[in-house]
């Protein structure tokens, strides 16, 4: 800053100039979103890049998924139990876990995990790209890297989400059972036979579509960061890092957006 | 990519917890001799500068989703009373501590792997042995501290936020009384479960610090495109290290209520 201000108003620009940029990086991220996916689909070999992404992603997430989720569903049994002991409705614990697992653990830890490990790699393997070049080089040939680098992932984060998400389901609802019966006592059958009855159609539904939405955003955000990243080897450090900050809270913030938009919630519940 | 034999990658899950157990013994020793204070002080400052904000943030949201999604799921049990209560008991005792350890996992985690792998990339810590000096205790040592001094610090800011962001749902999208909510939240929570969330802080705190760091310092690799996997394997690790570890603590701590 040239012009020495005073302090309310140093702050007051500070504060405008961070609110232009998430703007104009939230911007940015849609844009790459709708451009990348369109000239990804019209690529020739673009269905199948976008496959293979999706495979690669999957594969890479899957054992990190499961040992999230497992733990977190495992623990959400424990305290659930130490309530319910009390009120003495231990068979209401399996159709709760499974709800809350398929609700909301399940799809909000498994696409920040997909975050975590998939939307880093996309950025720091795009920000690697882009500092030796390589980016370059396919525009002077003529290419598009929006849609043959970025709309394949993004394409294949929208297809890995769900099917980690069946995983994360999987794994959540084993880990409460490992929890309750194993660790905890409560009786075999009695696990078993009361969990359908948290199982909702509409309610899995809901939940691999939520996931569909966050792997494309996340995949859009993390491309993004890696398109914008420095060229430098510490660029790409740092656009490794902001994908996933800036994708984490993507996926919590939308997630409460969702909910409220999905259950249309108003005052008086 | 590194070829590497299928033997090697079946013994993979038995080797990288000892690697990284004795990586930390390392850590703790080298911590002992006394790491340089004024690295240690900037460290702690710069990791609360950067991650708070994504721990107010992460956690504000996960509380007000919560409180949706509760206020949903009980809409037959008279939501009003109940939802706080829920979501105080479960976010204050699980949520808030592990999505503080995320965060701090997401966010210092990532810049200390990539920090001291792109430190081994351009051979400064090579040169720091070349001089002998210590670099465990000038560089891994205040970046393990700094994180156990900071995790407690995120785990009551997550507490705070997550608590103020079911509490502002409660009140102004859910039209929940504002005293009610306030009480219906802090009904089921005691004074001790914000030690142990202390506790938890300082756990989760050091794990996420020697993963990190055993990330940056252990690879093999030191090419440019290692900066950006050495971070991406710091996050991951150290969230799936921290959620096994939070529910070992519950387990540990909580686990005889259920008993009784």
């Amino acid at each position: 800053m040239s012009v020495q201000a005073q302090p309310p108003i140093a702050l007051l620009r500070a504060l405008g100039v961070s609110a232009v940029d998430v703007a104009r990086g939230f911007g940015r991220v849609v844009v790459l979103l709708v451009q990348a996916t369109v000239l990804g689909l019209k690529e020739p070999g673009g269905l199948q890049a976008a496959v293979r992404q999706a495979i690669i992603i999957t594969s890479r997430c899957a054992l990190p998924v499961a040992l999230v989720v497992g733990p977190v569903g495992a623990m959400m049994a424990l305290q659930s139990l130490t309530l319910m002991r009390t009120f003495g409705v231990e068979r209401q614990l399996a159709p709760l876990a499974a709800a809350v697992v398929i609700r909301e653990l399940a799809p909000g830890f498994a696409s920040v995990v997909v975050a975590m490990q998939g939307g880093a790699a996309i950025a720091a393997e795009l920000a690697t790209m882009r500092l030796a070049e390589e980016l370059d080089a396919l525009e002077v040939m003529g290419l598009e890297p929006r849609g043959l680098i970025a709309g394949p992932r993004i394409l294949g984060a929208a297809v890995a989400g769900p099917l980690l998400n069946t995983l994360a389901i999987v794994s959540g609802i084993t880990g409460s059972y490992l929890m309750a019966v194993v660790v905890l006592g409560v009786p075999h059958t009695v696990f078993v036979e009361s969990l359908p009855e948290g199982i909702n159609p509409s309610d899995l539904i809901t939940s691999q579509l939520k996931t569909m939405v966050f792997g494309a955003g996340l995949g859009a955000i993390c491309a993004s960061a890696g398109f914008s990243s420095e060229r430098s080897t510490a660029g790409v450090g740092a656009a490794a890092n902001k994908a996933v900050v800036t994708s984490v809270v993507f996926v919590l913030v939308s997630n409460y957006l969702l909910n409220t938009a999905l259950f249309g919630l108003r005052g008086g519940g | 990519m590194t070829s590497s034999s299928f033997v090697e990658r079946a013994l993979w899950p038995l080797r990288w917890p000892l690697g990284v157990s004795a990586f930390a013994v390392r850590a703790l020793r080298a911590s002992l001799r006394g790491p340089p204070a004024k690295d240690t002080l900037l460290l702690t400052v710069r990791l609360l500068v950067r991650s708070l904000p994504v721990v107010v943030v992460v956690t504000f949201f996960s509380g007000a989703m919560l409180t949706v999604q509760a206020a949903v799921s009980l809409a037959g049990f008279g939501a009003q009373s109940v939802t706080g209560l829920i979501v105080g008991f479960g976010g204050v005792r699980e949520v808030f501590p592990l999505l503080a350890g995320g965060s701090l996992a997401a966010r210092t985690g990532a810049e200390l792997a990539s920090q001291l792998q792109a430190m081994r990339v351009t051979r400064q810590v090579e040169a720091l042995d070349m001089m002998g000096l210590d670099a465990m205790q000038l560089l891994v040592a205040p970046r393990v501290i700094a994180c156990i001094l900071g995790g407690p610090v995120c785990v009551v800011a997550a507490l705070v936020a997550g608590l103020f962001g079911a509490y502002a749902i409660g009140v102004w999208q859910l039209g929940i009384d504002r005293g009610a909510m306030w009480n219906s939240l802090l009904q089921a929570v005691s004074h001790l479960d914000v030690y142990i969330g202390l506790i938890k802080g300082v756990v989760l705190g050091g794990l996420v610090g020697v993963v990190a760091c055993a990330e940056g310092f252990m690879s093999t690799e030191l090419t440019a495109q290692s900066v950006g996997q050495a971070a991406n394997r710091a996050v991951i690790r150290s969230m799936v290290v921290v959620c096994i570890a939070a529910l070992l603590l519950s387990l540990l701590i909580y686990g005889h209520l259920v008993s009784t």
